[in-house]
């Protein structure tokens, strides 16, 4: 009876993850397009219509990203941060890029604080993705 | 073959299993803690510049409430990595009996 508990317990612990596993690929991405936000961010000093196809470059490689993460299992959370990231209707990333495109231009200082906001939103999906168990790790 | 004494082999899962709980809650716990504070603390200071920017006319009233706004958003963000960081705690409670059951039940037999 004891024995088939600790084979039911076992079997229960070692059956299935709550969150996907450590991905390097997810990790060095999301680090690099971080950097590639940045720049696009520091251009809204200038006229959008002059920068429409570096905005352009950095979304479809925020795009490629998101479709990768979606195809990965028991990933449901980091997928919530990517979309809040993507939203043209809040005010990280593609809410910059709306603003940026309704107004023209953006103001230096504005800019520049939104960007650590940017730049911490990035940081949260790295994070959470460096403290996800290494694949050498798990069971 | 030996013989497996279960009650002692249960006994040290037990123990092992409840010193494993206590170090996956107490770890995460502390982290949560101090992402927690430090997530207030630089609110706190980016509200103050914020606040100096718009004195200055550096900054206007849409660009200080879209950063707001970009705060609570990150603050979001923020409680979802939590909710992240303790499904990997629970996965790595997991792994830890795991090995815990394979190593108490090799030890006996």
């Amino acid at each position: 009876m004891k024995f088939r508990f600790l084979l039911f317990l076992f079997f229960l612990v070692a059956g299935c993850a709550s969150i996907s596993h450590y991905d390097q690929y997810v990790y060095t991405q999301t680090t690099s397009i971080k950097v590639d936000v940045w720049n696009v961010m520091d251009l809204a000093t200038e006229d959008f219509a002059s920068h429409q196809q570096e905005v352009k470059q950095v979304m479809t490689n925020i795009d490629k990203t998101y479709e990768y993460e979606r195809n990965r299992k028991n990933n449901d959370i980091t997928l919530k941060l990517w979309d809040k990231l993507k939203d043209s209707t809040g005010h990280l990333f593609s809410g910059f890029v709306k603003r940026w495109k309704n107004e023209g231009k953006l103001r230096p200082v504005f800019i520049q604080e939104s960007k650590k906001e940017v730049g911490e939103a990035f940081d949260v999906i790295a994070q959470l993705e460096s403290k996800k168990i290494k694949p050498k790790q798990a069971q | 073959m030996a013989t497996i004494e279960f009650d002692e082999l249960f006994e040290t899962l037990k123990t092992g299993i409840v010193g494993l709980a206590k170090t996956t809650v107490n770890d995460y716990l502390a982290q949560a803690t101090e992402e927690g504070q430090n997530a207030l603390d630089g609110m706190k200071a980016d509200i103050q510049q914020w606040s100096l920017s718009l004195a200055a006319g550096d900054m206007n009233t849409e660009d200080l409430k879209f950063l707001v706004e970009g705060r609570k958003e990150i603050i979001e963000m923020r409680g979802l990595e939590q909710v992240g960081i303790a499904e990997i705690q629970l996965d790595s409670f997991k792994n830890g009996i795991v090995n815990l059951i394979i190593t108490t039940v090799s030890k006996v037999i």
